[in-house]
């Protein structure tokens, strides 16, 4: 089921000055010849934010990504990281921006300190700083021992961690990670989740979209859900889980069922409709008329004799699946 | 379960749909349609009018122009089967190494199709398009047919030959598609395969029982005139002697096709999880292990140029590039020059001992085209290949310029280029010394021609380097947007192959065409008189009339500049023209096409002046690079912008 999104309201993104956010997108469009991979999205999102970019394979991510990267020459509407003007100070954006794609190319011919030193070099960060500078940026990585491996070499997980790396090189004050967790085994994946906490401690702004949402929870102050081009919603998990929460099912088995009964807990003050299941009972409420501890009184007070009560869970993945209708393109 | 009359063919069908779906398809069939009709219709009337043109009387009655048809004929089949010889290999090399690149050769193997019915459905679906390139040029055969001259039995036989021709040429660029795990490997090698049938079949006339006969035989029959010649007229029934003729004649075609069929058929299973390892990293591998055995074993493992690691300064692409791909690091150049340069001095010790002014000249023209090769295949994928790694949208988010990664890049390519540029200048060098020591009759004529040399030498160095840089911005700017190494090898080949034909044929027709039209060809009473007197009576067919419209110095230097061989042209022109110096006389120069007569001081204002034209045209194509480089690469750039006027 799609919900249309509320945050995303004319008047709140009126109140706030994009110039003052870390990354601010007003009405963001992107074609491929007739195909509209990004359609109208606004997004703002203050310093110091961690904000998860949740969608389906084809959703726009990677597109909006590339905009934010100024790898996107064509598009249209705003996008600004810092207040810079991701078209028109797009050499300015780059001192600022660091962005790690969702893929991981390598340069097969280096080691990571040749890589790190090559990209220094391309940051023009200047020669007498460099040295402590990827010193630094490989020790918060925990990658020192792998300073003179082969890029080729590490795994999937080293090489992430070195993607990171390269894009700290030029202290940034917002990252944009492309599915960094896309393709790693669970230590690596909460490896990966420690550090990126460790860059939200230093007050990185992260933008960062992934597939694995229960990380994204762990690790993000506010998501943004995007389906088809389009943001669903976007808010604080808090907002979003009460946003969805607003017609909630809760899963009951009753020892005394019988038709009357099922009458009666149709009647009750709050109740959407009872579905009846083939081992129970599925009752849709607004749960801001009646709250999952009323429901429980009223049942009691209806003469159910309740043999099982189960809300139905709440987590991130029940909201994406509920927010999105697994549309992709 | 039905019986069906024909197999269901479905890689094929997926094949020939494929193709079909493909916008560049249509663009490459109907510019190579073009290219044959238009071929096909030049070579018609350029027969026709030298055929006219040996007539004794006029004509003037339509009629008296029939039969000749048997004179073009033969032209046009010729003109069908190099068609063959140069599509075919790269209409089929791919269809194997694109499963492999793409990783669908396994999910082919898991079908019911077995690896023969592959092969051979690949085979037909780049069969079949070649053959309609070939029923593109049926209109202008034709034309010709109802010339009349031509037996509609010789007509068929040329098919059925043409056919036979399709399919030996398919099953060569198969077998290197199955063999090889790149389209790029399978290209170079389906036409050194094919050059080398050619070279033996054609140029050396060796006469093998297998596979070479049916294609000397057809060889032999268009290009002796006789034999298609007279067939139209009395006598000629001896070149197709009926159906059992024409079957005996191609089988060994056939014999060699089935097995080169089951040669592809073999590598496909077998190297069908062939790794992508460069042919010129394991050449480069090759060269590395036998230097390094030569040095242990003759030196005990001196080396004079040790590796040092380093790190980049401010320039990290060009870094890169030179320190650590192989065709920049110093080591793997010098021995890669010394594998060049030892045969290039043993030629031109043999040219310079046997007096032979020329010697050298093909082995000019052989090291040119290697080097434009190795320039090409560099440079055409410096950017692509870092868009097949994935690496560019990471070093497109860091702050260097558009114009900068370019220039970068092609600034790693430049000790790579020295050392192409040494053998080159080692024939130069060579001739000098050749000419050096023919003329030292008198002190005025040493310095005389002392002076010559020096400005020879220094003037081929100049515009060697001038060369190579315009071939490497050429085969960058055209092999930037391309998604693979492939794509952008093959685009930036064919532009290549466009722009010396374009250079070399078209302009020269268009400038006697021109000449025709405005005062300079107004000595042209009818078309007749303008193709007998102006393009095909000056000792060549297409230059004739652009000497005479561009006769003075500039106007030629202009036409040579405008070809990617002008400047070695122009350098030839000088070394004919310096050893008439001494002897003080104006010398006719006839190299190639060459029919204007040129002093000394004529031979070198025009190599100057392409030298300048050519270094102009590189730095405009390079600045008009840099301009448009965020387009090829595909990034934001705030000048671009601002040259707008986005505000």
């Amino acid at each position: 089921m799609s919900q249309p999104s509320e945050t995303n309201s004319d008047s709140a993104v009126a109140a706030i000055n994009p110039r003052e956010m870390a990354i601010s997108l007003r009405n963001l469009r992107v074609t491929y010849g007739r195909f509209e991979a990004v359609k109208g999205i606004s997004l703002d999102i203050p310093h110091g934010e961690v904000f998860g970019f949740i969608g389906p394979n084809g959703a726009g991510k990677s597109s909006t990504f590339r905009v934010l990267a100024t790898l996107q020459p064509k598009f249209q509407g705003q996008a600004l990281i810092c207040g810079l003007d991701v078209l028109r100070q797009a050499q300015k954006v780059r001192d600022v921006m660091g962005f790690v794609p969702d893929f991981f190319g390598v340069y097969e011919d280096l080691t990571s300190l040749e890589y790190l030193h090559f990209f220094a070099a391309a940051y023009r960060i200047p020669t007498e700083k460099r040295k402590s500078t990827i010193d630094d940026v490989l020790t918060l990585t925990e990658m020192t021992h792998k300073a003179h491996s082969q890029v080729d070499s590490l795994s999937r997980g080293m090489k992430q961690r070195l993607a990171l790396a390269r894009v700290l090189l030029h202290d940034p004050k917002v990252l944009l990670l492309d599915e960094p967790s896309s393709g790693l085994d669970p230590r690596a994946r909460i490896e990966m989740r420690e550090l990126l906490k460790a860059l939200r401690e230093l007050g990185k702004t992260i933008l960062i979209s992934s597939h694995i949402l229960s990380e994204l929870s762990q690790l993000c102050t506010r998501i943004g859900i995007i389906e088809l081009g389009q943001l669903v919603a976007q808010g604080s998990l808090d907002d979003i889980y009460r946003r969805l929460q607003v017609m909630r099912v809760v899963h009951v088995r009753v020892e005394n069922a019988n038709p009357e009964l099922f009458q009666r807990v149709q009647r009750i003050p709050g109740v959407e409709s009872v579905e009846q299941q083939v081992d129970r009972w599925a009752i849709r409420l607004h749960e801001d008329q009646l709250t999952i501890a009323d429901l429980h009184q009223s049942l009691v007070d209806v003469k159910a004799r309740l043999t099982m009560f189960q809300p139905e869970a709440m987590d991130m993945e029940t909201a994406f699946m509920k927010l999105t209708e697994g549309k992709t393109t | 379960m039905s019986l069906r009359l024909f197999p269901e063919l479905p890689l094929l069908r997926r094949e020939l749909t494929e193709l079909a779906a493909r916008r560049r398809t249509w663009v490459l069939r109907s510019l190579a349609g073009l290219l044959l009709i238009g071929l096909a219709s030049w070579s018609v009337v350029r027969v026709l009018y030298s055929v006219i043109g040996m007539m004794s009387a006029p004509i003037d009655f339509p009629l008296q122009a029939l039969g000749i048809g048997a004179e073009i004929f033969p032209h046009m089949a010729l003109l069908l089967f190099y068609a063959v010889q140069l599509l075919m290999p790269s209409l089929i090399c791919g269809s194997i190494t694109i499963e492999k690149e793409r990783n669908t050769l396994g999910t082919l193997f898991v079908t019911r199709l077995s690896p023969l019915t592959i092969v051979l459905e690949k085979l037909g679906s780049r069969i079949l398009p070649m053959l309609t390139f070939i029923i593109l040029t049926f209109p202008v055969l034709a034309w010709v047919y109802t010339l009349g001259g031509i037996d509609h039995r010789l007509l068929l036989a040329t098919l059925w030959f043409l056919i036979w021709e399709c399919v030996l040429y398919a099953s060569i660029g198969l077998v290197c598609s199955a063999w090889y795990s790149t389209t790029v490997g399978a290209f170079i090698a389906s036409y050194v395969l094919t050059g080398v049938l050619y070279t033996l079949t054609t140029v050396v006339r060796l006469r093998l029982p297998l596979p070479f006969p049916i294609w000397q035989e057809l060889i032999d029959r268009l290009s002796n005139q006789p034999v298609f010649a007279g067939f139209g007229g009395a006598g000629g029934m001896n070149a197709v002697e009926g159906l059992s003729h024409l079957f005996w004649a191609v089988w060994p075609a056939a014999l060699a096709s089935a097995v080169l069929i089951l040669l592809a058929r073999r590598f496909l299973v077998t190297r069908a999880e062939v790794s992508r390892s460069s042919i010129l990293l394991k050449v480069f591998r090759a060269l590395d292990s036998f230097f390094r055995d030569v040095n242990q074993w003759t030196t005990g493992g001196r080396m004079v140029l040790q590796e040092r690691s380093t790190l980049p300064d401010c320039d990290p692409v060009a870094w890169r590039e030179r320190s650590k791909k192989s065709l920049g690091k110093p080591h793997y150049l010098l021995r890669l020059l010394l594998v060049l340069q030892f045969p290039v001095l043993f030629v031109c010790v043999l040219a310079y001992t046997s007096n032979s002014i020329d010697g050298v000249l093909p082995l000019l023209w052989l090291l040119w085209i290697i080097t434009a090769m190795v320039i090409v295949v560099k440079a055409a994928t410096l950017i692509s290949s870092e868009r097949t790694r994935e690496t560019l949208d990471a070093l497109l988010s860091t702050p260097i310029t558009n114009a900068e990664v370019l220039r970068q890049k092609i600034s790693g390519m430049r000790r790579m280029l020295v050392m192409l540029s040494i053998p080159i200048l080692t024939v130069h060098f060579s001739r000098i010394l050749r000419q050096g020591n023919l003329s030292l009759y008198s002190r005025q004529m040493m310095v005389d021609q002392v002076s010559w040399l020096a400005a020879y030498f220094v003037l081929s160095l100049l515009s060697t380097w001038v060369l190579m840089q315009l071939i490497a911005w050429f085969a960058l700017r055209l092999g930037a947007r391309a998604s693979t190494q492939a794509r952008s090898f093959l685009i930036t080949l064919v532009a290549l192959g466009l722009w010396f034909a374009a250079s070399a044929i078209v302009l020269p027709v268009g400038i006697s065409l021109f000449a025709h039209f405005t005062d300079s060809g107004a000595r042209y009473q009818d078309m007749d008189d303008f193709f007998n007197d102006g393009l095909f009576q000056r000792g060549d067919p297409l230059m004739g009339n652009v000497w005479s419209v561009a006769a003075d110095v500039p106007g030629q230097a202009l036409l040579l500049a405008c070809r990617p061989d002008g400047s070695i042209i122009a350098t030839q022109i000088l070394m004919r023209t310096s050893t008439e110096v001494w002897n003080t006389r104006r010398t006719s120069v006839g190299l190639y096409v060459l029919r204007s007569r040129y002093t000394a001081s004529e031979s070198l204002l025009l190599l100057i002046l392409v030298t300048g034209m050519q270094w102009g045209f590189y730095r405009l194509l390079r600045r008009h690079t840099c301009r448009r480089s965020a387009r090829l690469l595909g990034r934001v750039d705030e000048s671009v912008l601002q040259s707008q006027g986005v505000a």
